[in-house]
């Protein structure tokens, strides 16, 4: 991922463009800081200054667009098929049950929160501290994935994906986002790894900040994908 | 037909239009400059399989798929000789529905969509005066994985397992229980590889527009062309997820036996039809929208005047994306929608005419108002859309009234609407755009004489094509059918329908060969041969490897038409907080990134230069494939970890350096 530079550039005197015929034609009071050529009087110069969030972040959040695009319409598989389906869910097939799934989901949902105390120590150059958070991140985030593993487990004997197009949803469902959960785990090992070779600093630290989007946005994910599948089913 | 002669490259040839503006100065540095050699890509092949500059990766993406657009049209020419004829031996059912898929999965994934980004990726950049897009190894890798889903879905064919249910690939015909064997296979897997391509185009494309414009060039001073691409990228980041989700859900139900689309075990075929529509239809208009794009830049052009309306063309451009998404069931009335569903997509359908109507209106006051028109072969091109492209248009708003589509439902008259639209709709204007920039792009001429002749066969090749569909589709005949039979009165529109694609082949023939001849011999090309009003025509034609030494500060919609109106240089960033940007000390590349909406505030930063990595994830992605169609678990495992390797040597490589 290609990364700007984040520090703003310093103030300092006009330097004389080089090999420019004049002297550069921007006011110097208003932009003391850009040289323009030819002397272009009339044209209001730009402003040299932060412009706006790194590549990155845009980057990431069309990333994000685009992947939370491919679960909006998983849900709408779910519920055109529940809708279109008598009965749902077909025989055989327990209710979900809540005790243990609910308990996953809060580790899930509250892993963010270190993982976003760390991105505020590292913005303050706190390495260690930052390698700390990560790392309760990371185990919350593989305590998931072994609750869920044991789920799958519990429930293949019931059914599994060739059973019915139930079986088939929602085992396409749950595991399209236990992939991205194992994904978001390798780029936190990365960050993890790249930070013990002090890749990053307070000032650059780009990666970290679209990781922790794309963890972020994994969680909201794997809320709804419970609302839908487990309490929704539950309640109707 | 006549050939100019060729005539060696000399200066004095070169056609000078009138005010054909000389390159500004300090837009360019000598040859041997330092920035020169920083962005020159290393020679011969190493440069060639590592190159990330966006206007290599544009002419390989549009000379892609110009290949794919003859492939895909020597196979509609394989059909239309099959029917010529009632009870046609040309071809027999097996072959005839291979040819079919393939003709449609290849003009729409193959040609149509990656042209567009071919044009993106080069002009784009040049157009917002900016050196490269912003994630250039991630412009390559769209490329890679482009051309390399091209080959795995043809690698069927090597196979002798060709994809044969239709380039939509409905369910229940392309279960496993229906088509065996692997076809469906390569077409689930290709399009769904394919889509990674297409996706990742489209984040670069809408991070370039937004934040590497020149400065100075807010939204509203941005060309058309860049609206038509932020448009088209906007759309296919919410739209392709769609296919490639019908894809893995009909791999999942043929490989996996799964029974999503599958009735005797509570699936559902409806919704592989509302998961393929739904990004069936945006697509259309992913098509359509940077095709008007080159129209609305090609015309003003040629007429000498700026484009009516300019803030009603780009508004139609941003409802239609928006409108797009909520047509997709107007492909599906004849699946027994509910009355109320109907009604609103079809309300909807005729809606959408309306800012295609604002466009359309604002080209032909553009024409009128202009005091002369130039008919040079790009505005051939631009005109004949625009007829062509109204009558699809026109029987586009019929077949959304849910009636009358019910009548002609899996009719030729479809086959005639959708022609229409599409080769009036994106092969004019893609024409256009190769004749209008071909002197850009190459620094060379190609012949006008030629261009017109390829005109004119083409558009009389056209029409003369698809025309007759339409009164066969009245009459009654059914589309995919391989054969007829006489006496059913269907002979003579078949026969003149055969006989306008071999008029269209032969215009598409010519303009290949004034290409080719162009490339290799043409006149050499001033760096603006048509008096053009964006900042690509402040360059030289080829441009050179970093586009632009000093970056353009922009104060107008049409920054060189102003420039020369009031006979002055553009003036342009030289250094940025002491950075010098014209004669840099690091090895690394520096661009500007400005904010976002009205880039009045700049910004240097670095990007990534050639790199292995992009063709070496495609590659990765492409066993992966491989892995899946052949059920190897050794290969899949090869193709991951190769896969899993180069991803985190990207990341690690494109790290910002700190100090």
């Amino acid at each position: 991922m290609t990364a700007p530079p984040e520090t703003p550039p310093t103030p300092e005197a006009v330097s004389a463009a080089p090999g420019a015929p004049g002297a550069p034609g921007a006011p110097g009071a208003t932009s003391p800081r850009i040289d323009l050529l030819p002397a272009a009087g009339e044209v209001p110069p730009p402003r040299a200054a932060r412009s706006g969030r790194p590549l990155g972040w845009w980057g990431t959040w069309c990333v994000i667009a685009t992947e939370g695009m491919i679960f909006a319409l998983l849900l709408f598989v779910w519920f055109y098929l529940r809708a279109n389906t008598n009965p749902w869910p077909p025989a055989g097939v327990p209710r979900p049950e809540l005790v243990r799934s609910g308990t996953r989901t809060v580790i899930l949902l509250t892993s963010s929160i270190p993982l976003h105390l760390g991105e505020r120590a590292l913005s303050r150059g706190d390495l260690r501290r930052f390698r700390i958070w990560l790392a309760i991140t990371f185990t919350q985030g593989v305590l998931f994935i072994v609750g869920h593993a044991m789920e799958y487990v519990t429930l293949w004997p019931t059914f599994t994906p060739r059973s019915h197009a139930y079986g088939s949803i929602f085992y396409t469902l749950t595991g399209l986002h236990a992939l991205h959960l194992i994904v978001g785990l390798g780029v936190l090992a990365f960050l993890f790894v790249q930070s013990l070779r002090r890749r990053y600093s307070a000032a650059h630290h780009v990666p970290v900040t679209c990781g922790v989007m794309y963890w972020h946005f994994v969680d909201v994910v794997w809320a709804v994908v419970f609302s839908s599948l487990y309490l929704s089913e539950r309640l109707r | 037909m006549t050939i100019a002669e060729p005539r060696p490259p000399s200066p004095t040839s070169t056609p000078a239009p009138e005010a054909a503006a000389v390159v500004p100065p300090e837009l360019t540095v000598a040859g041997d400059a330092p920035l020169a050699r920083q962005w020159e890509d290393r020679p011969g092949l190493p440069g060639f399989l590592t190159t990330v500059d966006h206007k290599r990766i544009g002419v390989r993406y549009i000379v892609t798929a110009f290949i794919f657009l003859l492939v895909g049209g020597v196979e509609a020419l394989f059909m239309r000789a099959q029917l010529a004829r009632p009870g046609g031996s040309v071809l027999g059912p097996d072959t005839y529905n291979q040819l079919m898929t393939m003709h449609g999965t290849t003009m729409v994934f193959l040609f149509n969509t990656p042209v567009f980004a071919g044009f993106g990726n080069y002009l784009v950049p040049l157009q917002i005066g900016a050196r490269d897009m912003a994630f250039p190894r991630l412009n390559a890798l769209s490329y890679w994985i482009y051309v390399l889903s091209g080959v795995f879905l043809y690698g069927s064919l090597a196979m002798r397992q060709v994809p044969d249910g239709g380039w939509f690939a409905y369910t229940p015909l392309t279960s496993s229980a229906y088509s065996p064997g692997k076809g469906m296979d390569f077409w689930a897997i290709g399009v769904t590889f394919l889509g990674i391509s297409t996706t990742v185009g489209a984040i670069n494309f809408i991070v370039t527009i937004m934040r590497m414009r020149a400065p100075g060039m807010s939204l509203n001073r941005m060309p058309i062309f860049c609206w038509g691409v932020l448009s088209m990228a906007g759309m296919i980041v919410f739209a392709v997820p769609s296919i490639t989700l019908a894809g893995l859900l009909l791999e999942s139900d043929r490989a996996f036996g799964m029974h999503l689309f599958d009735p005797a075990r509570g699936g559902n075929p409806v919704l592989y039809q509302h998961l393929f529509w739904f990004w069936g239809h945006p697509e259309v208009y992913i098509l359509f929208i940077p095709a008007t794009g080159i129209v609305s830049t090609v015309i003003p052009t040629f007429a000498g005047r700026r484009i009516a309306a300019y803030p009603l063309v780009v508004a139609a451009l941003v409802a239609t994306a928006f409108i797009s998404f909520g047509l997709w069931v107007h492909h599906m009335f004849a699946t027994g929608t509910p009355l109320l569903v109907a009604s609103f997509f079809s309300a909807a359908s005729m809606i959408v005419a309306i800012p295609s109507g604002v466009q359309i209106f604002a080209w032909i006051t553009t024409v009128w108002l202009a005091k002369r028109v130039r008919y040079e072969p790009p505005m051939l091109f631009a005109l004949g859309f625009i007829v062509i492209f109204v009558i699809g248009g026109m029987t586009g708003v019929m077949v959304a009234v849910v009636p009358f589509d019910q009548q002609v439902t899996d009719t030729y008259f479809v086959v005639a609407h959708f022609h229409y639209v599409l080769i009036g709709g994106t092969v004019f204007p893609a024409f256009a755009g190769f004749h209008f920039w071909f002197p850009k792009i190459t620094g060379r001429m190609l012949n006008p004489r030629l261009g017109r002749l390829s005109f004119w066969l083409m558009f009389v090749g056209t029409n003369l094509t698809i025309f007759p569909m339409h009164i066969l589709g009245l009459e009654g005949m059914p589309r995919r059918v391989y054969t007829y039979q006489d006496g059913l009165g269907w002979n003579v529109w078949n026969m003149l329908s055969s006989i306008g694609a071999l008029i269209l082949a032969a215009g598409v023939v010519v303009a290949g060969f004034d290409f080719w001849w162009a490339w290799r011999r043409g006149r050499p090309a001033p760096a603006d041969p048509w008096g053009g009003d964006s900042l690509e025509w402040g360059v030289p034609s080829p441009p050179p490897a970093y586009n632009v030494a000093a970056f353009p500060v922009v104060s107008d919609l049409h920054p060189m038409w102003q420039a020369r109106d009031e006979g002055r240089l553009m003036p342009a960033v030289v250094s940025v907080a002491g950075e010098d940007l014209v004669e840099p000390h690091g090895e690394h590349h520096r661009t500007l990134t400005t904010s976002a909406i009205d880039a009045s505030s700049v910004d240097v930063s670095s990007m990534p230069g050639p790199s292995h990595l992009p063709l070496v994830l495609a590659v990765g992605v492409l066993v992966l494939c491989v892995a899946l169609i052949s059920r190897n678990a050794m290969v899949g495992i090869a193709g991951g970890v190769l896969t899993a390797v180069s991803l985190i040597r990207w990341h690690d490589e494109g790290g910002e350096p700190v100090e």
